[in-house]
């Protein structure tokens, strides 16, 4: 099971305006260990990416979003990263809002799988978001 | 978590995708209008409307995509299915 981390910035974005979380467009960016996210990071810009020859969309597609009970929910589909060809290794999956473009694309979640993973012709990854991708209450 | 596809798996994920590839574009289209210096509020809104709505499209694709990567997908989107009723399922939707 992969290790949540959080971005310090979001909080703020998400305070302050920057998100939409309805209809905003959510991404996955995957890096090395080398290049590990932290916390201090807050668009993608901050980020080195790996390349992402031979792998499939990364774009999320959100199931649901909106309060129960005073607790905001978001949820997004089980996403399949899929290789047509070898890939790149990585072992840091990042979620950036890929819509707002001040500040462009900012930072959501990150992810650290544990070691690191290579897909080779037709191997897959899905990313299991569970029940709730995130909450806020 | 990490697995591999038969070729009929990868197919039929391969026709999902070109389902979902319409829905996506209307989605870039609207995003655009998100983005353009010179829309309206209004405007914004309405193509924020539009997108949630084009979202909701993409949904069963991209949870029958899941299906066929994953048991466990499978299990949390169609637990009233067998591998094989789902499979079925999956081919009268790309057809």
């Amino acid at each position: 099971m992969a290790a949540y981390g959080k971005f310090n910035q979001t909080v703020e974005d998400w305070m302050e305006g920057v998100y939409t979380s309805s209809s905003d467009q959510f991404t996955v960016a995957l890096t090395t260990q080398a290049n590990a996210p932290v916390a201090t990071n807050s668009v993608l810009g901050d980020l080195t990416e790996i390349s992402y020859t031979n792998l499939s969309s990364r774009n999320i597609t959100t199931s649901s979003s909106g309060q129960s009970s005073g607790t905001f929910t978001q949820l997004f589909t089980d996403l399949v990263l899929t290789a047509s060809g070898a890939v790149a290794t990585f072992r840091h999956v990042v979620v950036y809002n890929n819509t707002p473009t001040s500040p462009a694309d900012p930072l959501l979640a990150r992810y650290d799988f544990g070691s690191d993973l290579t897909l080779a012709d037709g191997e897959t990854l899905t990313i299991d978001w569970t029940t709730s991708s995130w909450t806020v209450a | 978590m990490k697995g591999k596809f038969t070729v009929d798996e990868a197919n039929l994920f391969k026709a999902l995708e070109a389902k979902k590839a319409p829905i996506q574009a209307k989605l870039d289209e609207l995003k655009g209008v998100i983005k353009s210096d010179d829309s309206t509020n209004k405007m914004v809104r309405q193509a924020r409307a539009e997108i949630v709505e084009a979202q909701k499209g993409l949904v069963p694709y991209a949870e029958m995509q899941a299906g066929l990567a994953s048991t466990e997908s499978r299990d949390k989107y169609f637990p009233d299915l067998s591998k094989n009723a789902f499979i079925k399922s999956v081919e009268e939707a790309v057809k």
